[in-house]
């Protein structure tokens, strides 16, 4: 089944998150560039096996394993979102820093997925 | 098991969950012309994972974990997001872009205020 095949690569995916994040708020104590990091990386990843797709259709079962699941799983949303008000909440630089997250993120994230 | 391959594998049923039920909620409602079930999924997502960090009580590292990283994690998506608002017209892709922003985070700071109120 199709939701069975996505739940187990997407968890492989939440799985591949959690050790990047780990990684990263280690070298540099932000939480909120692990998760940026994270999902402009997936973003870029999706647009490469989207345009890879266009040229060579890929198994339709593939795609959607390596897109909705594993990428999916992979980026989150909640998390780029809950890092923002916790930035925003610091106060001092917070605010600009959070201002800043969004815009890179989202200019980030679209500029990534349109390299390919 | 010892306490990492416990965190990791608490992830990976989490990320297994929150990933299917994405991919239910998206098949459903997510329109030719519009991703209502993506939307609904990451505001929603951020709404419980503000609640989830928002608690000043009975905060774990395995629920952050499983809850946090694995079920709500893998719930939301930006990976689709970016493709979905790349793929619409520029008015669509503002609309959706900004809905999806200005809604989650109103959802992240109602899920943090609610859990510091409730205790």
């Amino acid at each position: 089944m199709k939701v069975l095949l996505i739940g187990l690569v997407g968890a492989i995916g939440a799985l591949t998150r959690y050790e990047m994040s780990k990684a990263i708020h280690r070298r540099t104590a932000r939480a909120d560039q692990a998760t940026m990091t994270v999902n402009l990386v997936g973003a870029t990843a999706l647009g490469f096996v989207v345009g890879i797709d266009h040229r060579a259709p890929l198994d339709p079962a593939i795609l959607a394993a390596v897109t909705v699941g594993f990428l999916g799983g992979f980026t989150t949303f909640s998390t780029w979102m809950v890092d923002v008000v916790v930035l925003a909440e610091e106060g001092g630089p917070g605010r600009l820093r959070a201002a800043l997250n969004v815009g890179t993120t989202l200019a980030g994230g679209i500029v990534g997925y349109g390299l390919a | 098991m010892s306490r990492k391959w416990i965190l990791r594998a608490v992830v990976l049923a989490g990320g297994f969950g929150g990933s299917s039920a994405r991919f239910l909620v998206q098949e459903a409602a997510d329109g030719n012309s519009f991703p209502w079930g993506t939307l609904l999924a990451n505001v929603l997502g951020a709404f419980l994972l503000g609640f989830l960090t928002g608690r000043r009580r009975g905060r774990s590292e395995l629920a952050a974990a499983g809850l946090g990283v694995g079920v709500i994690g893998a719930f939301t998506t930006f990976s689709a997001l970016m493709g979905q608002i790349s793929s619409m017209s520029l008015p669509a892709a503002v609309i959706y872009g900004s809905l999806s922003i200005l809604l989650g985070l109103a959802a992240a700071v109602s899920g943090i205020r609610l859990a510091r109120t409730s205790g």
